[in-house]
């Protein structure tokens, strides 16, 4: 369904891919593809996910209520193009306007994306706590320069997060910002869960020899 | 030295001597602070001390397999939501300090599902299981307020909260942020947190506010000058004369709101007026003076004169459509909403009793009142104004979240149009995405459940 683009593809949130979790290792040529989606300014996280669906526990459940009665749940809805339809979230990646994922700190909000099989999103900017969750549930996220011009909704886009780089089909490069390196190593570890769970790991470990040395 | 109030906060929390706006600083977590998105960090929390079996070095700990979860990030969908406590006798990941953390179940509050039951049950043990004395139950109140009334919050603090309106206790000179629930996890394991630095904006306050206008006109004046992204990422410093004038709850609002505008903290020198309301609660330390430096560098700076501030109404669906009330006048509305961490204190029910005092509310409107604590709603039962407002004909609601959220206690219909002292009217907030939500202060809402539309309360008042 879709094309692998470029050099490889990587989904950088998966499992699979976690590559190790040393934070300041940026790597660049980390590639991401998908369907763009385009959404204009201030996407509430309420708007992802109504409030009654955020006793909800599984991403699967959350998926299924994704955008759900909202202007963003169609095509042709605001900030979009093209003609009605249901969207189909899977395989895509989001780009979007001014303070995506303002409001609510619900971190139902990007599992409902991410379950939904939103790859990436780049915004023009992010709600700051929406842009942490992501990045500590595995989704990555990319501050862009603005919205593109000649990118379409449904052409294949490829994320370069290492770089800050988008591009489409027509070569054209969507200029961002790459991703600090902390980010990065929470992102390959796939998480922040993995990630802390590899610190504390290691927390351990280290004391455990020292009181091994002392014995 | 020179920085602005959060410049100081933050590098006191990351012991430097100085820290400037962009840097990123490992920080120590003064106050943990989460409500029912407790669940989340629960399950994340447990997910973080998974031990594989047979994976790497079995150190000490390898016992710990009696809470295994799944990773939160896992694409599969088919993470096992149970955060099981582990086994009796074997040992368990605790938490890094139980006295700084802080739990209230506010935002669906009583269950209003067996989900939600659930949920709470959970939090509930896991605060029996990790000694967390500062769990605030059903009824107590909104976790803002009760950060407040308990004596938690103190000025100079770091605090994080997995709610976004964290950032009210920045009324008490602390910086306050909001996060995630995973990221409260990654806190309740190790007391640290990393932060970007934030520039500073300063607005200075001159003035006081007039009869009619409250800190929610100011707040929405600021929003519609601003916009929604105004404060993208930075930390908003309120300073200047007109403080002074502002009460407690005044000071609250401002800071709440700030988030609307995509603040990451906002924040109010102490003065007297904080020591001595933090003294009555309880609070026993309350040293720490913070204030910014003569030479701070502000990144923008805005200044208002509060007596230019008039009743203004956020509306549908964006808290930075504002209006002045003359345009929106006459909208008809079917609930009106006075409560919430934005309006819920007891000055907010007194502003609304003052204008519904003798009188019948429109019988096209619901009104709904929702203290945002116990000490609030018991304040209103002691002076008189609770009964004004339920003999004027309010549905009065135990304290906590209330419709805020659109989880319970008062859903919107396709079709209908709520005016409410709630921060939030995102389409679909509330209930219906068909409804309306119109934002003013506790006496707009007052005097619109009078007349069934929006109307501007001096006009009531005088006629």
């Amino acid at each position: 369904m879709t094309k692998a683009v470029g050099r490889r593809q990587t989904a950088v949130g998966s499992r699979q891919t976690a590559v190790g979790t040393g934070v300041g290792n940026r790597q660049s040529g980390r590639l991401i593809s998908g369907r763009a989606i385009i959404l204009g300014d201030g996407v509430s996280t309420d708007a992802m996910i109504s409030g009654k669906y955020c006793k909800l526990a599984e991403g699967r459940q959350l998926a299924a209520h994704l955008f759900e009665g909202t202007n963003f749940e169609r095509k042709g809805g605001k900030g979009a193009e093209g003609r009605k339809g249901a969207r189909d979230w899977n395989g895509t990646i989001i780009l979007a306007g001014r303070n995506f994922g303002c409001g609510s700190s619900r971190e139902q909000a990007p599992l409902a994306l991410n379950a939904a099989g939103v790859r990436a999103v780049a915004a023009s900017s992010f709600g700051r706590i929406f842009f942490r969750n992501a990045i500590n549930i595995g989704l990555p996220v990319m501050n862009i320069d603005g919205m593109p011009e000649h990118v379409r909704e449904g052409d294949e886009i490829i994320m370069d997060l290492g770089r800050g780089l988008i591009r489409n089909r027509t070569r054209e490069i969507i200029k961002g910002r790459a991703l600090p390196a902390i980010l990065m190593g929470i992102l390959r570890a796939g998480g922040l869960v993995p990630y802390m769970k590899a610190e504390l790991r290691k927390k351990e470990d280290a004391s455990h020899s020292r009181r091994k040395g002392g014995k | 030295m020179k920085g602005t109030i959060s410049q100081k906060i933050l590098a006191r929390a990351a012991r430097s001597v100085q820290v400037a706006p962009g840097d990123i600083v490992d920080a120590k977590v003064d106050l943990a602070l989460s409500h029912e998105s407790s669940r989340l960090a629960i399950k994340s929390f447990y997910a973080m001390f998974e031990r594989v079996p047979g994976a790497g070095g079995r150190g000490p700990g390898s016992d710990e397999e009696g809470c295994r979860v799944q990773g939160a990030g896992c694409r599969d969908g088919k993470s096992s939501f149970v955060t099981r406590p582990p086994a009796p006798g074997t040992r368990h990941p605790l938490v890094w300090a139980p006295a700084k953390i802080v739990i209230a179940l506010d935002h669906r509050a009583p269950a209003e599902c067996e989900e939600t039951a659930s949920v709470h049950k959970q939090i509930r043990d896991f605060a029996r299981q990790q000694g967390i004395k500062n769990l605030y139950d059903v009824g107590e109140g909104v976790c803002h307020q009760l950060m407040a009334e308990k004596g938690h919050v103190r000025p100079g603090n770091l605090l994080v909260g997995a709610d976004s309106h964290t950032v009210t206790a920045g009324a008490f000179g602390a910086f306050a942020t909001g996060i995630g629930a995973t990221e409260l996890a990654a806190v309740w394991a190790t007391g640290k947190i990393w932060l970007r630095v934030p520039e500073t904006v300063r607005i200075t306050l001159e003035g006081r506010l007039g009869p009619w206008a409250g800190a929610m006109d100011l707040s929405l004046f600021l929003i519609g000058v601003l916009g929604a992204y105004g404060a993208e990422y930075k930390a908003i410093e309120y300073g200047g004369k007109g403080i002074r004038g502002l009460g407690i709850g005044q000071r609250m609002t401002l800071c709440n709101m700030s988030v609307e505008m995509g603040a990451k903290a906002a924040i109010i020198a102490p003065d007297a007026l904080t020591n001595r309301y933090l003294r009555k609660w309880g609070a026993s330390n309350t040293r720490k003076i913070v204030c910014a430096d003569a030479d701070a560098t502000y990144e923008s700076e805005l200044e208002v004169d509060m007596r230019r501030i008039r009743p203004m109404v956020a509306c549908p669906h964006s808290v930075d459509n504002v209006k002045d009330i003359e345009e929106v006048e006459g909208t008809t509305v079917q609930q009106a909403v006075i409560g919430s961490c934005t309006n819920g204190r007891l000055e907010d029910l007194q502003a609304a009793a003052r204008i519904l005092k003798g009188r019948k509310i429109h019988p096209g409107v619901r009104l709904i009142v929702v203290p945002a604590s116990r000490a609030v709603l018991l304040g209103a039962i002691n002076d008189g104004t609770l009964k004004t407002l339920i003999e004027a004909g309010a549905v009065v609601e135990n304290p906590g979240c209330g419709p805020c959220l659109g989880a319970h206690q008062g859903i919107l219909a396709p079709g209908e149009n709520c005016i409410s002292t709630t921060s939030r009217n995102f389409q679909g907030r509330m209930g219906s995405s068909e409804a309306k939500i119109y934002l003013a202060s506790p006496a707009t809402v007052a005097a619109s459940a009078l007349k069934g539309e929006i109307a501007d309360p001096r006009k009531v008042v005088e006629g």
